[in-house]
């Protein structure tokens, strides 16, 4: 039988906003020893990790520069170490690992490194990014610095620190407007009662990633150009001109492109689609069975930098509509053979795929 | 593999519908042939834009063909674009409201010059 899979939490914020408060505030709950802590650091000297390191003795500090760039292969190399020690029996079994990014770093490149590295596909559970927002400076950090907008537009839940602090400026609003999706909390994180904030985390693991509903927001919070905002069809979608459509625009457009979430129609199929991609990176496509309470129509939700909604809207429209008909207007001459007596740039391919005394 | 040009057979993209249980045409199965058949139709349209053809090759690939006979296979979906934009020497948008007018108007005119 396979071990149960560990749950995955990536921590970001802006410099300052609290990450790092939070993290000592879990590791405090006596519920959270069975945990693993990943920190990475900017900068030659690991404060943070000396900050939380009375809190677990299980703690790897990634050193010495950004994990958004420079190290992506030590958080592989950390993870292999992690498992290969765990399968051993070298370290105990933890239920959770816990990785906090830097200040600056974008957590893209590092959900497509969990994405891809075996390890991390084999044995953790789909991460759940939680970005905490300073409660003072998060409007005005929102609106000078583009990472802490990526860092919001990324998350699954958003807390807010410092709320007893916070000024009444709608960075609610700001932050609905960058991620429409994300739950918002706001904790004080050093009164917040421990439990609470566990069991958040926990909660958050167990839900399924498939809300694809939430509010637009109106506020005029274009932090650095990125913007959010639906595109509903009430007819059916064509799978395939959906996939063509969708790689061409992450092709040109995949790193303005921040997040795209969507509930879909689809030809054919009794139940929905659910669609799910961060920048380049794409989920595999989930199938429910039924629409329960959705009506049947298509919605997507996107999260764009300094793209205009309107012309998505007109390129999916578009290519939507060049779908119809597609496979009955199919050309013969649009297939061609590969095998013997086939031509390739005008030669012709001599070499049968199989000797003729294995086809029979 | 294929065993004339020894590539490796790719894995499965995220678009791809044949195959997976979950994708269906109205009860019934969506064979490769039928989907790679749909989806070349729907790529020809829009390579034809920037001068290009683009056929099946054998089930497994892409051949991309310029109207001077340069050629280029490609195996997977997301390949495609940035062969396609080598090819022709153009960069492959969707928002381009010229390939947008393109495709919303009747098949075979007013194709980009190079």
């Amino acid at each position: 039988m396979s071990p149960e899979r560990i749950h995955c939490f990536i921590i970001t914020g802006f410099l300052g906003s609290g990450k790092t408060t939070l993290l000592r505030r879990l590791l405090a709950d006596p519920n959270s020893a069975d945990s693993l802590v990943i920190v990475n650091e900017l900068g030659e000297v690991g404060l943070d990790h000396d900050m939380i390191a009375f809190s677990t003795d299980r703690t790897v500090l990634l050193p010495g520069g950004c994990l958004c760039c420079s190290i992506r292969e030590d958080i592989e190399t950390t993870l292999r170490q992690i498992f290969e020690d765990l399968d051993a029996g070298r370290i105990p079994p933890f239920r959770r690992i816990f990785i906090e990014m830097s200040g600056i770093a974008d957590p893209h490149p590092l959900l497509c490194t969990l994405h891809v590295n075996p390890y991390a596909a084999s044995r953790l559970e789909s991460p759940r990014v939680f970005t905490v927002v300073d409660g003072v400076l998060g409007r005005s950090t929102l609106a000078s610095a583009p990472e802490a907008a990526r860092q919001a537009a990324a998350a699954d839940s958003i807390i807010i620190s410092k709320p007893d602090l916070a000024m009444f400026d709608d960075l609610g609003g700001a932050l609905r407007q960058i991620n429409p999706w994300a739950p918002i909390y706001h904790f004080d994180l050093l009164r917040q009662p421990l439990a609470d904030l566990l069991t958040l985390f926990d909660r958050v693991a167990e839900s399924p990633r498939r809300d694809v509903e939430c509010e637009l927001s109106a506020a005029d919070a274009h932090a650095h150009g990125v913007q959010s905002f639906a595109l509903s069809l009430d007819e059916s979608l064509n799978w395939t001109a959906f996939g063509t459509w969708m790689t061409m625009l992450l092709h040109r457009h995949g790193a303005d492109i921040l997040r795209v979430k969507g509930i879909l129609a689809i030809e054919g199929n009794p139940g929905p689609v659910l669609f799910h991609c961060a920048q380049h990176l794409v989920h595999p496509p989930e199938h429910l069975a039924n629409w329960n309470d959705h009506q049947r129509r298509s919605r997507l939700v996107f999260i764009v930098r300094n793209l205009d909604p309107a012309l998505i809207e007109q390129s999916f429209r578009t290519f939507m509509a060049i779908s119809d008909g597609a496979a009955s207007d199919f050309r013969q001459d649009s297939y061609l053979a590969a095998s013997a007596g086939a031509t390739v740039a005008g030669r012709p391919i001599r070499r049968p795929s199989a000797p003729r005394w294995i086809k029979g | 593999m294929c065993s004339l040009c020894a590539a490796l057979g790719g894995s499965r993209f995220w678009a791809d519908a044949a195959g997976h249980e979950a994708f269906s045409r109205d009860g019934g199965k969506l064979s490769i042939r039928a989907e790679r058949e749909e989806r070349v139709h729907l790529l020809g349209r829009i390579a034809a834009f920037y001068g290009v053809s683009i056929r099946d090759w054998g089930g497994s690939s892409y051949m991309l063909e310029t109207e001077s006979g340069q050629r280029a296979n490609v195996y997977t979906l997301s390949g495609i674009w940035s062969q396609l934009e080598e090819l022709s020497d153009q960069p492959c948008d969707p928002l381009d409201p010229a390939l947008l007018g393109y495709l919303g108007a009747a098949p075979g005119t007013g194709r980009r010059e190079p």
